[in-house]
């Protein structure tokens, strides 16, 4: 391996502030990128926190949603969806936990309120629009990829070691509730719903079942959420 | 400081770098030489990155020679055949992206003009050779593929946070989710708790490179 000089640490810090819209709009002149790096190393994560909480707490909001639905809506008449519903509802209220703590720590507020702009733009227009388990499965799916892709996009921009701990060992908890409710899907698309069950007929299952959760080889950032969109 | 683009002596390194992480044209201009500090730091981060980059590269290799091993054995004719479909689908899904992950971290060790890793994580390949070859069921193969994507996940989740380039990381924390994405199918397959746990933790993850460079 190459020995190199290091790159000294501002280096990065801009390149992070470039990857953000008013980074961006910041590094036309280098000395407002070195005032503003220095003014935002202060709360590096602050922003990505805050706005992580408030997405959890969208989903925990949308959980709840659908665990209010007709059984006949939501799916939960199956044993296997009404366990995932619960136990994903219980992980993101822990996760909203987890990044609130990290806010505080880091001089932020506590967000008790759900990211109002995803709340308009995907939940509430999907939310009016459920007929049955596929909507809701679909809906679910949808939510947990776009949480995923904002945790793992706030990992290349926030600098403190709490937020980053926090969003990358969160991440990869969003990717595996979308990867199952996806498989899930696969089975009601497959017109197999009995097969939606835990422990499985692993015999019967299609082979869809094992590949529908993971489509890509690496995890898509397009749709994730701007840090700080929950300030209104 | 100055805006320009000019070159400095780690500035091919650090634009190979993020060629190869697949990073964004975004400020490439600005990422400029600046004056080095006064008191140089021991740290290297770019040197450290690479190490990382080699080990998560070795990780995927091992993974891909894993899944080589369980198709050719769940597959028709295979010695634990026949397998349930659902299975063999994953198994080979998963052998696809985990050597288009070595790939891409291949690419970014070429792209800083490293030498590619060619063969999977000593320690994970021994740990994948054992379980395997004493596997007496599909189940078995299953139950070891689950523990060598929890292990991936979790080296992700500690590498990631040890990234210094930011682009990096990112591309780690791309991957690491979808290596934890094969570890839920492959708990629900094998009738456990798909997600278990809220968070990643790292205390399955392989030992990583010292930070200092």
């Amino acid at each position: 391996m190459q020995s190199h000089a290091a790159i000294h640490p501002v280096m990065l810090s801009r390149r992070a502030l470039l990857a953000s819209a008013s980074g961006l709009a910041c590094a036309l002149t280098l000395g407002r990128v070195t005032a503003l790096h220095a003014a935002a190393a202060k709360v590096s994560g602050r922003a990505e926190a805050q706005t992580a909480a408030a997405l959890e707490n969208l989903l925990v909001h949308v959980y709840d949603s659908v665990l209010a639905l007709p059984r006949s809506v939501s799916g939960a008449g199956s044993a296997a969806i009404s366990h995932v519903l619960s136990a994903f509802r219980m992980h993101h209220a822990a996760h909203a936990e987890m990044f609130n703590t990290v806010a505080d720590t880091l001089g932020g507020a506590r967000q008790t309120a759900v990211d109002g702009a995803m709340d308009d733009a995907v939940v509430a227009p999907a939310l009016s629009t459920l007929r049955g388990p596929a909507d809701v499965l679909g809906l679910l799916t949808n939510v947990e990829s776009i949480v995923a892709a904002t945790h793992v996009q706030f990992s290349g921009t926030a600098g403190d070691a709490r937020a980053l701990a926090a969003l990358c060992s969160i991440a990869p908890v969003e990717a595996e509730h979308a990867a199952l409710l996806q498989t899930f899907s696969a089975l009601l698309s497959a017109g197999a719903p009995e097969l939606v069950a835990l422990p499985p007929d692993t015999q019967a299952l299609p082979a869809a079942a094992g590949s529908a959760g993971f489509a890509l080889s690496s995890l898509p950032v397009s749709q994730a959420r701007r840090a700080g969109e929950e300030v209104r | 400081m100055s805006v320009s683009p000019h070159t400095c002596g780690d500035a091919p390194t650090r634009r190979g770098f993020l060629q190869g992480a697949g990073a964004a044209v975004l400020g490439a201009g600005l990422v400029a030489c600046t004056t080095p500090p006064k008191a140089a730091p021991t740290a290297n981060p770019v040197a450290t990155d690479l190490r990382l980059a080699a080990l998560a590269a070795r990780l995927e290799l091992a993974l891909v020679d894993a899944y080589t091993t369980i198709v050719a054995a769940a597959e028709p004719g295979g010695r634990l055949a026949p397998a349930p479909a659902a299975f063999l689908a994953l198994a080979r899904t998963a052998a696809a992206q985990h050597a288009d992950h070595a790939a891409l971290w291949n690419a970014t060790l070429a792209a800083n003009h490293v030498s590619e890793e060619k063969s999977g994580e000593a320690a994970l390949v021994a740990q994948a050779h054992q379980q395997l070859g004493t596997a007496q069921s599909v189940a078995d193969v299953a139950a070891a593929a689950l523990r060598l994507e929890q292990t991936s996940v979790q080296t992700y989740v500690a590498m990631a946070i040890r990234f210094a380039d930011h682009h990096a990381r990112r591309r780690a924390m791309q991957i690491g989710p979808v290596e934890a994405q094969h570890a839920a199918v492959l708990g629900f397959l094998l009738g456990a708790e798909p997600v278990p746990d809220a968070v990643v933790g790292s205390g399955a993850a392989l030992h990583l490179p010292a930070v200092r460079g």
